[in-house]
C-alpha cells in the first residue's frame, strides 16, 4: 500500500521548483521507479510533483558546438530509436536499447534512468540498512550476487542505470535547475559514492531538477559501444556491463574510455585499463592486457567474485569487435 | 541430490542409488515429495535405493509445482545417463532405449503400463530434430570461435496423469438440436471446455457453436475434483463422452419409434438419425417426436474405473541445442523440440499449448528462476517479486520450439484414450539443456539455474578440459 500523498502536475518549471520546496516532496517523471519506491517503502512522500508536462524537457537539438542537448523528459525509447544518437552516440542507444522491457522504456525517461534509486533487495525489501538511515549493511553478510566489486564502503550498491556509464564514456554533463537557480555538473561528478553520503546517490540537492543532456560533439576517429550481460536476456539490469569509448588514430588508441556498470556504486571509470590501452595498438596482447586490468583492484563480496571472469570475458568479446569493426 | 549408477559396457543399467535432502519450510508439506520418482520408475534398473530426508527450516513451506518432485529427480537422473552414456561411448537416445521398461517397477508387484510410449518418443524425437546430424556436426565444428554449440537431450514420465473417478457430468439436447454440456470441472486455462466440447460433438454430431456450457459452479454442477496431476482430461473426458452417450442412445430409440426401425439399427449424423443400412432412411433430430414432446433429453454420464492392475503413465523426450559464450558463460537456447506420449490428441492447438508452456517453465527451471532466502540471516525471501524472481521472457525461449505428439489412443486407460500431458512436459527439459550445455563446452552443472553466476567460474576453473 502506498501512503497518501497530494500529487501536483506543474506547467513551468518555476512552479515545479516552488512545488518541491515544501516537505518530502518528489520528482516524478515517468514513474517507473517512483512508484516502486512509494509502494515498497523505500521512501515516502507528502508531495508528488509531476513534470511530466513539461515541454521544454522534451526533444533534442543540436548545440551550437556541434553535441547535442537532451531533454529531461525523452523516454528511453526516444533514445535508443533517435537516427542522431544512433548515428553518433551508438553507446547510449545500445545503452537504452537495453534497458528494462519495452513498456518500461516507454514510459520511463531518461531523466529519470539517471536519477533512479538503487536496487539493492535489503535495500527495497523490509530492511532498513545503512541508506535507509539504520545502522548495518545487509548484504555484507548476506545475499551479494548481485552487489559491486569496486567502490562499496559501508554499503555495496550497484548504480542501476545503463544509460549512465555510456554518458561518462561521451563526456556527458548535465544541466540542473533548482531554487538557487541553475548550474551544469559534469556526468562523472553527478554521481556519489558511499565513502562520501551513503544515503546520497546523486549531487542533487533538494528541489533541483535535471532538465537535461549534454553531450559533446563525437570526436574524429570515435569508435562507442556499450554490452551489458543479464541473468535473462530482457526486463533484467546488468550483471556486468561496459561503455567503451576509443578514440583511434593511424590504428593506435589516443583516447580510451572505459566505464563499467554493474560494477560499483557510481558508474566505474576503469583508470588502470584505460591508461594502459591509451597509446597501444588494438591487438590481442593489449585486450587481454586492458580486459584484465579493469577488475585488478575488484573486491568482490561473498557471492560475487564471478563477476571478476566475467567482466574480464566480456570486455575482451567488447574489445575485440571493436578492433574489427 | 547424490546419485550413483552402474551400468555395463553394452549398455544395460544395473543399479542406481539415490539420496537427496530437502527444506519442508515450516511446515510438513512435503520438499522431497516424489523426487525419487524416476530414478525408480523410469528405466530398467535390477537394483535401486532411494533415500529422501526433509528439513525443517524457518522459511515458507515447499508446495507442489507442476509435476512436483519430477523435474529436480530428472535432473540428476538424465545428466547421470548423459554421463553413464558418454562412458560406455554410446549414443544417449540408444542407451535410453536400451533400457525401456513396460512395466512400473517403482510400484508394487511390478503392474505394466497401459501403454507406454517411450521409445516412440526417443525414436521420433530424435528423427525430428536431427539428433545424430546434429551431434556429428557439433563434433566436427568443435574448436574455434568462442560461441559453442551444443545438443542434449533427456526423458521422463509422469507419476500420474491417468485420472480417476469420480466424475459427473450431465449433457441436455434440446429439441431445436442444440446442446448443454454441464459439468463440475475447471477450465484454469488449459482449454477444459474446447476438448469437453469436441467430446460431446464427436459423440453426438453436433457442431460445436451449438453446444453451450456450463462448468465450475458449486451452486449448478455436479461434484468434481480439482484440476491438478494431469489428470482433468482422462478424468472428466470419460464422463462427458457417457453423459452423451446416454442422450444419443435415448434420441436413437425415439427416432426408432417414429421409424418403427429397431434402435441399433440406427445412427446420428450431423442433425439426422440415419439407418446404417439405408441412408434415406431418416429423421431430423428435431423432428423426433419423443424429444419434441419432452423439449429434452438429459444424459447422465460417470467416470468408470480404471483398469485393474495397470498403471496409466504418460511419457516425453525432449531434445535441445544451445549456444554457450565462453567469454561471458552467456547460454542460449537456440532450438527445444518436445515429442510427447499422452495418449490420443485431443486437440492439437490446446495440446501444443501445454507443450510449449512446459517447456517454458522447464526453461525457468534451468536457465532464470530460483528462490533466494536470506541464509544465514534473517531467513527472509529476497526475491519476492516478478522482477527480481526472474521467469524467461520471450526472449529466454527459442524461435523453434516444436511440439511432436505420439498420437496413440490408449484404450485401456479409458474410453477417451487420452493420458494427461500438463506436467509432463516440464519434466526433461532442464536436464535436456544441462546437457546441452555439457555438449558445447564439457562443464556438468549441478545446479540450477544455469547463468554466468554459476558458469563463470565454472569456465574460468577450466571446466572445459574435460572435452566432450
Ligand atoms: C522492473 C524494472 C526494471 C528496470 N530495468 C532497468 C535496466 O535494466 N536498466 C536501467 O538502466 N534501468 C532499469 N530500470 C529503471 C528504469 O529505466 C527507470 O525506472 C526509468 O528510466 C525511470 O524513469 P521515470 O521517468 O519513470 O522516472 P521516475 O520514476 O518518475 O523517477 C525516478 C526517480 O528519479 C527522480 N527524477 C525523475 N526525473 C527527474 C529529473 N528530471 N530530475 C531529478 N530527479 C528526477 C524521481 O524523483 C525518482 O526518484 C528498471 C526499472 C524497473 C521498474
Ligand atoms: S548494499 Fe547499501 S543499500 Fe544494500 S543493504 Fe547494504 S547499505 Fe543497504
Amino acid at each position: 500500500m502506498i501512503s497518501g500523498f497530494s500529487y501536483m502536475k506543474v506547467k513551468t518549471i518555476q512552479d515545479a521548483v516552488s512545488g518541491l520546496a515544501k516537505g518530502s516532496a518528489r520528482i516524478h517523471a515517468g514513474g517507473t521507479d517512483l512508484l516502486g519506491c512509494l509502494q515498497d517503502h523505500v521512501f515516502s512522500s507528502d508531495m508528488v510533483v509531476s513534470i511530466s508536462g513539461l515541454k521544454e524537457l522534451k526533444g533534442t537539438r543540436e548545440t551550437p558546438e556541434g553535441g547535442l542537448s537532451v531533454g529531461a523528459l525523452n523516454t528511453i525509447t526516444d533514445i535508443s530509436e533517435s537516427p542522431v544518437i544512433r548515428d553518433r552516440y551508438p553507446a547510449l542507444a545500445q545503452a537504452a536499447a537495453q534497458v528494462a522491457s519495452p513498456q518500461l522504456r516507454n514510459q520511463g525517461t531518461i531523466g529519470g534512468n539517471l536519477c533512479q534509486k538503487p536496487r539493492c533487495w535489503y535495500y527495497r525489501g523490509e530492511f532498513h540498512c545503512l541508506r535507509k538511515g539504520g545502522d548495518r549493511c545487509y548484504a555484507v553478510a548476506g545475499e551479494s550476487y548481485y552487489h559491486c566489486i569496486f567502490g562499496g564502503d559501508g554499503c555495496y550498491i550497484v548504480h542501476p542505470s545503463d544509460t549512465a556509464p555510456a554518458l561518462v564514456a561521451y563526456g556527458a554533463a548535465v544541466n540542473i535547475i533548482g531554487p538557487v537557480g541553475m548550474r551544469t555538473v559534469s556526468l562523472d561528478h553527478f554521481y556519489v559514492s558511499p565513502s562520501k553520503d551513503v544515503t546520497k546517490e546523486t549531487v542533487l540537492e533538494p528541489g533541483e531538477i535535471v532538465t537535461g543532456i549534454v553531450l559533446p560533439p563525437p570526436v574524429k576517429g570515435l569508435k562507442s559501444s556499450y554490452r551489458k550481460v543479464r541473468a535473462r536476456r530482457s526486463w533484467d539490469f546488468a550483471l556486468a556491463g561496459v561503455a567503451l569509448s576509443l578514440q583511434i588514430s593511424e590504428g593506435k588508441v589516443t583516447n580510451a574510455r572505459i566505464v563499467l556498470s554493474g560494477a560499483a556504486p557510481i558508474p566505474w571509470l576503469a583508470f588502470d585499463a584505460e591508461k594502459a590501452l591509451t597509446g597501444s595498438i588494438l591487438d590481442s596482447d593489449s585486450i587481454k592486457r586492458t580486459a584484465a586490468l579493469t577488475v585488478n583492484r575488484a573486491l568482490p563480496l561473498k557471492h560475487n567474485a564471478y563477476k571478476i571472469p566475467l567482466f574480464i570475458g566480456m570486455i575482451e568479446e567488447e574489445l575485440i569487435n571493436i578492433s574489427k569493426a | 541430490m547424490r546419485l550413483k549408477a552402474g551400468v555395463k559396457k553394452d549398455g544395460t543399467l544395473t543399479a542406481l542409488e539415490f539420496s537427496c535432502t530437502a527444506t519442508g519450510g515450516a511446515y510438513p508439506a512435503g520438499g522431497t515429495s516424489l523426487i525419487d520418482w524416476l530414478v525408480r520408475d523410469l528405466y530398467l534398473r535390477p537394483n535401486v535405493k532411494t533415500e529422501m530426508k526433509d528439513v525443517y527450516i524457518n522459511a515458507g513451506p515447499a508446495r507442489p509445482f507442476r509435476a512436483p518432485g519430477h523435474p529436480q529427480g530428472a535432473w540428476a537422473l538424465e545428466q547421470m545417463m548423459d554421463t553413464l552414456a558418454q562412458k560406455i561411448d554410446m549414443d544417449p537416445v540408444a542407451f535410453r532405449l536400451r533400457n525401456v521398461p513396460s512395466y512400473s517397477q517403482g510400484r508394487a508387484g511390478n503392474p505394466p503400463y497401459t501403454t507406454t510410449g517411450l521409445a516412440e518418443c526417443l525414436i521420433e524425437g530424435a528423427k525430428a530434430f536431427g539428433w545424430e546430424e546434429a551431434r556429428t556436426h557439433i563434433r566436427k565444428s568443435k574448436g574455434e570461435g568462442h560461441l559453442k554449440r551444443g545438443v542434449g537431450m533427456a526423458s521422463g514420465l509422469w507419476f500420474a496423469g491417468g485420472g480417476n473417478p469420480p466424475s459427473t457430468a450431465v449433457v441436455k439436447l434440446f429439441s431445436d438440436g442444440s446442446v448443454n454440456l454441464n459439468m463440475g470441472v475447471s477450465d484454469i486455462g488449459t482449454g477444459t471446455k474446447t476438448v469437453m466440447t469436441m467430446i460431446v460433438s464427436e459423440e453426438l454430431g453436433v457442431k460445436p457453436n451449438m453446444i453451450q456450457i456450463e462448468h465450475a459452479d458449486t451452486g449448478t454442477t455436479q461434484y468434481a475434483t480439482p484440476s491438478g496431476g494431469s489428470k482433468t482430461v482422462p478424468t472428466d473426458g470419460p464422463a462427458v463422452r457417457a453423459a452423451a452417450l446416454s442422450v444419443k442412445q435415448q434420441l436413437l430409440s425415439f427416432a426408432a419409434a417414429d421409424l418403427k426401425a429397431d434402435d441399433m439399427s440406427l445412427t446420428l449424423s450431423g442433425d439426422e438419425v440415419v439407418s446404417v443400412k439405408d441412408p434415406s432412411f431418416k429423421v431430423k433430430i428435431r423432428d423426433v417426436t419423443g424429444l419434441k414432446k419432452r423439449g429434452v433429453i438429459v444424459g447422465v454420464g460417470y467416470r468408470g474405473p480404471n483398469p485393474e492392475g495397470k498403471v496409466v503413465n504418460p511419457f516425453a523426450a525432449q531434445f535441445c541445442e544451445v549456444e554457450v559464450n565462453i567469454m561471458t558463460a552467456e547460454v542460449r537456447v537456440i532450438r527445444l523440440l518436445g515429442c510427447h506420449d499422452s495418449g490420443r490428441v485431443m486437440n492439437r492447438l490446446t495440446y501444443d499449448n501445454q507443450v510449449f508452456g512446459g517447456i517454458t517453465m522447464g526453461i525457468g527451471l534451468a536457465m532464470t528462476e530460483a528462490r533466494i532466502l536470506d541464509r544465514g540471516q534473517t531467513g527472509k525471501m529476497m526475491n519476492r517479486n516478478w522482477h527480481d524472481y526472474k521467469l524467461p521472457t520471450s526472449l529466454d525461449v527459442p524461435d523453434e520450439m516444436i511440439s511432436l505428439p505420439i498420437d496413440k489412443p490408449d484404450d485401456a486407460a479409458n474410453t477417451i484414450g487420452a493420458k494427461g500431458l500438463g506436467e509432463p512436459v516440464t519434466i526433461p527439459t532442464a536436464p535436456a539443456i544441462a546437457n546441452a550445455v555439457y555438449n558445447a563446452v564439457g562443464i556438468r552443472m549441478t545446479g540450477t539455474p544455469i547463468t554466468p553466476l554459476r558458469l563463470c567460474p565454472a569456465l574460468e576453473r577450466g571446466g572445459k578440459e574435460e572435452t566432450p
